[in-house]
């Protein structure tokens, strides 16, 4: 199966952020910067921000709500869940293995 | 700030326009976060299949742009490098050969469609050019800037159609590029009808090179038909302003 973020380029890092984003809840754009930046500090400008949503939106990991004022929040969708769990399984899986041989070759 | 955001396609702009202006206004943008957005307009331009209902431009339909930027960068290239280097490299086929890109870059269907109103405009120049004789212009001269006038302001023409530049946008095109630069030429061949300087002959064919430089980036980021794609469903009702 091919990996949905891994086709998105420049995008896949942004992408998987905002998909943790909003992973506890929708989130506007400013949100989503904010939480980002927050969580993993990295800053995401806004042509990043919106390549990636636009990207994600188009693969159906993500949908758009009806916007509040001029600020639209974004949502998971299962198909974005279930994407973000095994790209985050996978991490996991990657840092153990690094931090297990870490650990192995300072004995 | 707005400013910015024009740069995004319409497309684009229609659907998140509202969003990042709202994110702009609270988080006002820092010099990294211009480029972030400038950069992502050009990605804008170049996959707009990524926005929600955009058609993907084919990948054919960014050959004439790319060709018209080599072309330009291969007639601009070694201008510049005369200039720096204060004598001639012996580039002069290069600066030959990209006229032959910059004309490959424009299809046989826009020269047909256009081919009327580009041969008014440059019989127009091509009279104005000869004007000039009485100058002291010599035969040789006038052929040679009557040619380059003629043949470079109708690709020049052809390429800015191409590019979506509007009558007045191409107008100014011509005439910064190609006008402007060879009347400056005109007093400095009356007062010395010698040959002009090298300095004087690189800032008069330089703009020409520089014109294509842009015309074919914008061709490339927007995309442009080739003759082997099929017909765009706007050519028509472009084809009637």
């Amino acid at each position: 199966m091919s990996d949905p973020l891994q086709e998105l380029g420049r995008f896949a890092e942004p992408s998987l952020y905002i998909l943790v984003s909003l992973a506890d809840g929708p989130k506007h754009g400013y949100a989503i910067m904010t939480d980002v930046e927050a969580v993993s500090g990295r800053s995401l400008g806004a042509g990043t921000l919106y390549g990636a949503l636009a990207r994600l939106e188009r693969r159906g990991l993500i949908e758009a709500l009806e916007p509040t004022e001029r600020r639209r929040p974004y949502r998971l969708t299962g198909l974005g869940a279930t994407t973000v769990k095994a790209q985050l399984d996978h991490l996991l899986g990657f840092a153990r293995t690094g931090l297990s041989r870490i650990e192995g070759g300072a004995r | 700030m707005t400013r910015l955001i024009r740069v995004y396609p319409q497309r684009w702009r229609d659907r998140y326009e509202a969003e990042v202006m709202a994110i702009l206004e609270v988080r006002p943008p820092t010099f990294r976060d211009r480029l972030d957005i400038v950069r992502g307009a050009i990605d804008a331009h170049l996959h707009p299949g990524q926005i929600d209902g955009g058609t993907p431009i084919p990948w054919t339909n960014r050959i004439p742009g790319l060709l018209a930027l080599t072309g330009g960068l291969m007639w601009a290239g070694p201008v510049v490098a005369s200039a720096l280097l204060g004598t001639d490299p012996g580039a002069q086929g290069l600066i030959g050969s990209s006229v032959i890109l910059m004309a490959v870059s424009l299809s046989g269907e826009y020269a047909v469609s256009y081919g009327r109103r580009i041969g008014i405009v440059v019989a127009i120049l091509a009279v104005a050019l000869l004007g000039a004789a009485p100058f002291g212009w010599s035969a040789f001269a006038v052929a040679l800037l009557g040619g380059y006038l003629v043949v470079g302001a109708g690709m020049l023409t052809l390429a800015a159609i191409r590019a979506g530049i509007g009558t007045r946008g191409r107008w100014a095109i011509i005439t910064g590029t190609m006008l402007v630069p060879l009347s400056l030429l005109v007093p400095i061949v009356v007062r010395s009808p010698t040959q002009p300087s090298f300095t004087t002959a690189v800032a008069v064919i330089l703009p020409f090179g520089l014109a294509w430089v842009l015309l074919g980036a914008r061709m490339l980021i927007r995309g442009a038909p080739t003759f082997v794609d099929p017909p765009d469903p706007v050519e028509p009702e472009l084809r009637t302003r």
